[in-house]
């Protein structure tokens, strides 16, 4: 029994001791005020400015748990922040380290639209008593260059920023590709006669 | 056996992967090890603190893991610890387990607002706790090692706003898996944060323990502030009492901490604890200064630490076997985070 126990607290350890390396060590670029800034732009030709718009206020709604709208602009740009996560560990399983906040913006043309994503600020997590992780009262704005003590995990932070802002891009290119079909009126059930036959 | 053993780890590990893929919540799996050198002056163990406890010798504290999972509303927490610090020194008496449970609970969040939890939790009295990953200092100050570690029960939070939310719940005897006299204490904890950084904790814990001749009652402030962003302050303050005359002690600690970068930060604790004594006997009282760094980098956190202590009575011992009132010592130690 006490060696079962031991064997699983080594498997345990040796799960989780891993670093976040899992992404590739990719890093965000500079805007031209020097803030670390991820964009795409992307191209949908079969919709109209207005069908574009309706599906960001959708991507937004769907995602309105780490992202939400603070201004809309003639529906043609979106403001808004956002929060990620950031996870720490192997093979899916770990613990969360911190939190990236950001701002977002998202802009329309016709047939086009250019997603922004900058002002990235680190919180820390630490775990408290009860085994719950939970933020620290300091944030650091991600342009904050790292002493060599803190640089590997400063790289991990950009590494995780960088791909997860790409699965935040690749959310939107689908929602914003999106052609919704008219919703038949689910309110009125259908009638039927049973007097005319 | 060995082969059966090592078998089913590795079968383990493939179906915690794949497990991990579908799982909608993540399970969570952190934890730490920490191992320290301590020196006192006098050569002999004089600080009587929690953990930490070998003079002279590089010694171990604990590994400790964590697991946590939450699916909709329900979470659970186990956490088990391994090695002195998580073994006999989490837990008194010493017992001979080769192990300790520092949380074993679930809870469920009812509403937004609304949650209960169940089982063995780290206590909510006070500043510093058993993980030496959320301590800032390594050696424990007097109102940690006086107070409880840990209280089994149940327990109620409410959030009135994000600013201020109320605890209450039922719990057993301090520190214990299980209550012999039944469950008679009772426990409440306001939680406020006024302005962004600023989080106060009012607690209460009262009740009937086995073995002790009265109702033990303490009062309890846990209090932290990040002042600037380089600048920290901690308070914790507490007064517990047995009726009957039977004792107690109050006492107050201040950990003001200053970090020069993310990596590098300086802590001092300042404490006065004053022991009631029981019966009509004197009280008496320990002024405890310690200064500690926190070196980090990654997960590791390396502390070099220096303390002194001073009694009110002669209760140390000097290096030739004398009383003394005073006592100081340092210590080198390192916590991994993971």
């Amino acid at each position: 029994m006490k060696l079962s126990i031991k064997l699983y607290a080594l498997f345990l350890f040796l799960l989780s001791a891993g670093p976040a390396v899992a992404q590739e060590k990719t890093f965000l670029p500079v805007d031209e005020s020097g803030k670390y800034t991820f964009m795409e732009i992307g191209t949908v030709k079969a919709l109209s400015k207005a069908a574009l718009s309706a599906n960001v206020k959708r991507f937004f709604k769907s995602n309105s748990k780490s992202l939400k709208v603070v201004k809309e602009e003639k529906d043609s740009l979106f403001s808004g922040k956002g929060k990620m996560v950031i996870q720490k560990g192997i093979g899916g399983v770990g613990h969360p380290s911190g939190q990236a906040d950001y701002t977002i913006s998202i802009a329309l043309k016709d047939g086009k639209y250019r997603l922004l994503m900058t002002d990235f600020v680190i919180t820390p997590y630490q775990r408290d008593r009860y085994g719950n992780f939970v933020p620290l009262a300091v944030s650091t704005p991600l342009e904050r260059t790292p002493d060599q003590l803190g640089k590997a995990e400063w790289e991990a932070n950009m590494a995780f920023i960088a791909a997860e802002s790409k699965k935040i891009a690749a959310r939107l290119k689908t929602a914003i590709s999106t052609v919704k079909p008219v919703a038949a009126d689910a309110k009125k059930p259908a009638t039927i006669s049973t007097t005319e036959w | 056996m060995k082969l059966k053993s090592i078998l089913t780890v590795a079968f383990l590990s493939t179906v915690t992967a794949s497990y991990a893929q579908e799982a909608d919540a993540p399970l969570e799996i952190s934890g730490s090890v920490d191992a320290y050198y301590k020196y006192d002056f006098s050569k002999h163990p004089n600080i009587p603190t929690s953990f930490a406890s070998d003079q002279n010798s590089i010694s171990i504290g604990m590994i400790d893991l964590a697991l946590k999972k939450t699916t909709g509303k329900a979470s659970f927490v186990g956490e088990l610890s391994f090695g002195p610090r998580g073994q006999g020194q989490s837990l008194l008496p010493e017992g001979e387990e080769s192990f300790h449970i520092q949380n074993l609970y679930a809870s469920y969040a009812f509403t937004d607002k609304f949650s209960m939890t169940a089982g063995f939790m780290g206590t909510f009295i006070g500043y510093e706790v058993i993980s030496p990953a959320a301590n800032f200092n390594y050696s424990t100050s007097y109102l940690f090692t006086s107070g409880p570690f840990q209280n089994a029960g149940i327990k109620a939070t409410y959030a009135f706003t994000d600013k201020v939310s109320l605890m209450v719940g039922l719990f057993n005897d301090w520190n214990l898996y299980t209550d012999f006299n039944g469950v008679s204490h009772v426990g409440a904890q306001l939680t406020v944060s006024p302005v962004e950084g600023w989080t106060a904790y009012l607690n209460v814990l009262s009740g009937k323990s086995e073995g002790v001749p009265g109702t033990g009652t303490i009062f309890d402030l846990t209090t932290a502030y990040q002042v600037t962003e380089k600048f920290k302050l901690g308070l914790n303050a507490a007064d517990y009492s047995v009726s009957g005359d039977n004792g107690g002690y109050t006492g107050a600690a201040l950990y003001p901490q200053y970090a020069f970068s993310p990596s590098v930060a300086l802590g001092l604790r300042g404490e006065y604890l004053n022991w009631k004594g029981a019966q009509g006997a004197d009280d008496e009282h320990v002024i405890a200064g310690t200064l500690s760094a926190n070196i980090k980098a990654g997960g590791l956190t390396f502390i070099p630490e220096v303390r002194l202590d001073n009694l009110s009575n002669e209760g140390f011992y000097k290096e030739n076997g004398e009383l003394t009132k005073k006592a100081a010592q340092f210590s080198l130690a390192f916590v991994y985070a993971f």
